[in-house]
């Protein structure tokens, strides 16, 4: 799952980053609204955290330019002073949510999920395949009822697989929804990341495609 | 809580009440006067038979008793005599004159005749008379159906010569001679008041159609007078009820009343205008603290989410200590406007010396300065003058604090006090990028940013520039800026010099 977090703030920003980095996402970040409509137009990102006040353009000009370029990432307007007009404009120039400054953490992490799940049109919390499940709103995995400890970046790569259980995922597209504009490229290739998590959760839970990605082998072969 | 008086019903009674009291005045004048005219009339009715009656049985007869030798030696006309005696009679003095001093004149006039003639008279004016003469007592009468019994009015009540009297309706004249000869002469029945009542039914007629009109007028008058009056109320009620943006109608002729809804509007735009501003700072306020505190928030709960390692515990501590001071500072920042704007805090005058109060400011400054590198230049007359040094010092610092932080690397903050004329005139010059024109102004507004995201960066209130104009306004000075793009700013702040002594160092 890839989010951007668009906001001036510095200190907000960076914040917001390490709260999404800490639930496991990849996450990216834009210190102005020219900076977010580059990097929207670049990155296919799932979820677009978006500040409204913000110099020269504001976040309601971002939505407005995300939408009209038919970018579809779901949009978590961020409002600080939370009148009315404002959030009825940025849900009617298309964003998806909105959220008042000054917020729960628990909430802000909630709304997020829930944005992510209905843009992945995954319907619950709970995810399941064979004998392993997945839960989004605690970050546990585990397997025959055995919690099994992930990294955050197996973590993240097994969302994207169970997300679509049986689909074959590309692996661009499993790359650029776990490895963000933090990491350096030198850190472990994917392949690693499904080597550990076919060591983990069983050798054929993740089949390789060559030369187009992995996916999730829904049928038990054993 | 006081009765409700219209205004107009005021004015309209009060003008009514005058018109009242005038009509009146003058009605009841003139009702006086047609009254004694008429009375005078009747009056005069009665003095021609009573000269004629004086004459006649109490002049003449003893004139002839002194003159009965003489009485044939002028005869006369008795028509002339008649007629004499009639024109004399309005007064009744020169009458007895001339007929005392006529007494041969009458001498082929008897008592008898000239009796009779009066008989006419008074019969013509339906008039009654009596006379009574000396010891003889009733000598005449006429008219009154029991003479005999008719009282003689007594010299004591009435006095010698003659006086008018009223005896129940009638009207009479009494004539007391010295000697006791007594005359009455009276109109029966004289009605004068019954006789006025429809004049005075009349005029009050008239009086009420006067006032009647004067009312009319009068709603009228007040009535236009008072219609601005109603707008210029019922508009201010509804700004009253919170449409601040209503305005009073001032399109009406130039009048006083015009001249009031010009003030008033004027009044009620600036109203409007403070509040929209109170509005706007308590928005702003509001938004300022909430940025910090969201972020101590956010960092809190972050950390106590689960077990984090000791380096991130420190990261969010210190995140959440920044924020806290940026808190303190926005918070001190808002409660030392908010004291000035209520002048709760009088300024603390005292002499103080420029330089001072200058080298103070540098050395606070100066840590800054190095690790911005940029170079501080301070050139300061040695004068002294009267003001809060403290908070000269701290717009000194404030100046200063903003000029650094828009410097270029390199770049050199100069900084001059002088004296100039009354004022002491302090400059605070950067190398930065300037101020547009259109930003001149704005500087000043609390909160106002010119470049958001770098003020964020250091962190400053956004209202330090507001803060020095508060106290500069409050010493009697000014802080103004001078500033172009791309060519520096100068912020020039003046105050006047109360008592300024050279010091001699």
């Amino acid at each position: 799952m890839r989010v951007l977090v668009v906001e001036d703030e510095p200190t907000i920003r960076s914040q917001l980053c390490k709260v999404l980095r800490g639930e496991n996402y990849a996450v990216d970040e834009a210190e102005d609204g020219e900076v977010a409509l580059y990097k929207v137009a670049e990155w296919p990102y799932d979820l677009v955290v978006l500040d409204v006040m913000m110099p020269n353009i504001d976040g309601f000009e971002v939505v407005r330019c995300m939408r009209e370029k038919k970018i579809d990432a779901a949009v978590l307007i961020l409002t600080a002073r939370g009148g009315v007009e404002d959030r009825v404009r940025g849900l009617d120039l298309g964003a998806d949510d909105y959220l008042k400054k000054g917020f729960e953490l628990q909430e802000f992490k909630a709304r997020v999920r829930a944005l992510l799940r209905r843009k992945k049109q995954v319907f619950k919390n709970k995810l399941r395949a064979r004998d392993v499940e997945l839960d989004l709103a605690t970050g546990q995995v585990e397997k025959a009822g055995r919690p099994v400890n992930l990294t955050g970046r197996e973590y993240a790569i097994l969302v994207e697989l169970m997300s679509q259980p049986g689909a074959v995922v590309p692996r661009h597209q499993l790359y650029e929804g776990v490895v963000d504009e933090s990491d350096d490229s030198i850190s472990n290739p994917l392949e690693v990341h499904v080597c550990n998590l076919r060591r983990k959760l069983g050798k054929d839970f993740v089949r390789t495609f060559r030369g187009r990605g992995y996916a999730l082998n829904v049928e038990s072969t054993e | 809580m006081k009765p409700y008086r219209s205004l107009r019903s005021q004015i309209e009674l009060g003008q009514l009440g005058l018109l009242a009291v005038v009509v009146l005045v003058l009605l009841v004048g003139f009702y006086i006067y047609e009254r004694r005219v008429r009375l005078e009339n009747i009056d005069l009715t009665l003095s021609v038979p009573e000269s004629r009656l004086l004459a006649a049985h109490i002049i003449l007869p003893r004139a002839d008793a002194r003159s009965l030798r003489v009485q044939a030696v002028r005869p006369r006309e008795r028509g002339s005599a008649v007629e004499r005696l009639s024109r004399g009679s309005s007064d009744g003095a020169a009458g007895v004159a001339e007929a005392a001093s006529l007494p041969w004149s009458r001498g082929s006039d008897t008592p008898r005749l000239r009796a009779l003639e009066t008989v006419e008279l008074l019969e013509a004016g339906q008039l009654y008379a009596l006379v009574w003469r000396g010891r003889e007592g009733l000598v005449f009468s006429y008219g009154v159906d029991d003479a005999e019994s008719f009282e003689k009015p007594a010299v004591s009540d009435h006095g010698e010569g003659r006086t008018y009297r009223w005896r129940g309706s009638d009207r009479e004249l009494i004539y007391i001679g010295r000697r006791g000869e007594t005359i009455v002469v009276g109109k029966a029945g004289v009605s004068i008041d019954a006789e006025l009542a429809t004049f005075g039914w009349g005029l009050a007629g008239v009086g009420v159609v006067v006032l009647l009109l004067g009312a009319l007028r009068g709603r009228v008058t007040s009535g236009r007078v008072l219609r601005p009056v109603e707008r210029i109320s019922r508009t201010a009620r509804r700004i009253a009820e919170g449409d601040l943006s209503e305005r009073i109608d001032e399109s009406d002729t130039e009048d006083e009343l015009n001249e009031l809804a010009k003030v008033l509007n004027t009044t009620f735009a600036r109203l409007a205008d403070a509040l929209e501003r109170q509005i706007k700072f308590s928005a702003d306020a509001s938004h300022e603290l909430l940025t910090p505190a969201s972020i101590i928030l956010t960092e809190c709960q972050w950390a106590l989410d689960r077990a984090r390692e000791l380096e991130d515990c420190h990261s969010s501590f210190a995140t959440c200590e920044k924020a806290a001071r940026h808190m303190r500072d926005l918070i001190e920042a808002l409660l030392e406007l908010s004291r000035m704007d209520a002048e709760e805090t009088p300024l603390t005058v005292a002499p103080v010396r420029l330089r001072d109060l200058m080298e103070e400011a540098q050395e606070l400054l100066t840590g800054l300065a190095e690790r911005r590198g940029v170079r501080l230049d301070f050139q300061v007359h040695d004068v002294s003058f009267t003001a809060d040094g403290g908070k000269i010092r701290q717009v000194v610092i404030n100046l200063v604090n903003n000029a650094i932080h828009h410097s270029p690397a390199e770049g050199v903050v100069r900084v001059t006090g002088r004296v100039d004329g009354p004022d002491v005139i302090i400059e605070v010059a950067d190398e930065g990028p300037g101020i547009a024109e259109a930003e001149h102004a704005k500087i000043f507004d609390r909160f106002y940013r010119t470049d958001k995201a770098r003020s964020r960066e250091r962190g400053g209130s956004g209202l330090g520039l507001a803060i020095s104009l508060v106290i500069a306004r409050a010493h009697g000075g000014d802080l103004t800026v001078r500033s172009a793009p791309d060519e520096g700013s100068c912020f020039i702040l003046s105050v006047p010099v109360v008592s300024k002594t050279p010091v001699t160092t």
